[in-house]
């Protein structure tokens, strides 16, 4: 494993992963969220260190799944692929939270369609920076 | 692909997970959801179609996942790739918490649930699934 570009792949993925949400959730997403003011922290209250440690994780681990699995480099169509397949796996978990939370299914899909596009973006981005 | 072995590890994957989400989450954490019991559908409005769906998927897409990124399958190594995929939900478990009003308790056994969760399915699926030929990179 090149743990150099393990690195290099695993920053420029939580830069996207933190842009894209800002703009995705925090832009785009925003009105729907006003809405449902009784499911979301006041803004006062978000979290904003643990949400950066929970991007970070999950950049992480995206990253190091992809480096085991493909050890002699996948490329970016080889990255878009897992991305993929990741966005998918992880749109079954936004169904379960709208069967078990009052979460409107418009945000659902939407959450569904942007988590997808965000992952084959990210698989991409890794795909694209991780030689071995 | 080896489709008879991934259906066979697709459907273990899923009821596995549909039993392990109704001990853990339906009784283990009963009584710390109740805590914020606003924050979730009363029973009545449980959407059960929606909760098959998502666990049929997650099996579905994890078993992907497995067969197409992992080539020497075995138990340990479907494990190593479910704890992986499990602390991602922990960074996720992170971010709902920042924004949510979740408790610590629900962060904590939410998290841990996840992990073990995936874990164990990722063991199922690597002790199924067999690939047909040996031709991707290994896990």
């Amino acid at each position: 494993m090149n743990w150099k570009k393990f690195f290099i792949a695993f920053v420029a993925c939580f830069v996207f992963v933190f842009v894209y949400e800002w703009v995705f959730h925090g832009m785009i997403l925003k009105d729907s969220y006003a809405q449902l003011s009784a499911l979301m922290r006041p803004k006062a209250e978000i979290k904003f260190p643990l949400l950066i440690a929970g991007q970070l994780v999950g950049s992480f681990f995206f990253t190091m799944i992809f480096v085991r699995g493909f050890g002699s480099g996948g490329g970016v169509a080889g990255g878009f692929r897992y991305g993929i397949l990741l966005g998918l796996f992880l749109c079954g978990g936004i169904i379960i939270t709208y069967a078990v939370q009052p979460f409107t299914s418009s945000l659902i899909i939407a959450w569904c369609i942007g988590g997808i596009i965000e992952s084959a973006i990210a698989g991409a981005v890794v795909g694209a920076l991780y030689k071995p | 692909m080896n489709w008879t072995k991934f259906l066979i590890a697709f459907i273990a994957a899923f009821v596995f997970i549909f039993f392990f989400g109704f001990v853990w989450h339906g009784i283990l954490m009963k009584s710390s959801y109740m805590e914020i019991a606003s924050h979730y559908r009363a029973h009545d409005d449980m959407q059960w179609g929606p909760l098959l769906l998502g666990h049929g998927i997650m099996a579905l897409f994890f078993t992907c996942v497995y067969a197409s990124f992992v080539t020497n399958g075995s138990l340990g190594a479907g494990a190593k790739l479910g704890i992986k995929i499990g602390l991602i939900f922990v960074g996720l478990y992170f971010i709902r918490f920042a924004v949510e009003p979740l408790t610590m308790k629900i962060l904590v056994l939410g998290g841990i649930g996840d992990v073990l969760e995936f874990a164990l399915m990722g063991a199922i699926v690597g002790e199924i699934y067999k690939p047909s030929t040996t031709n991707a990179p290994g896990m």
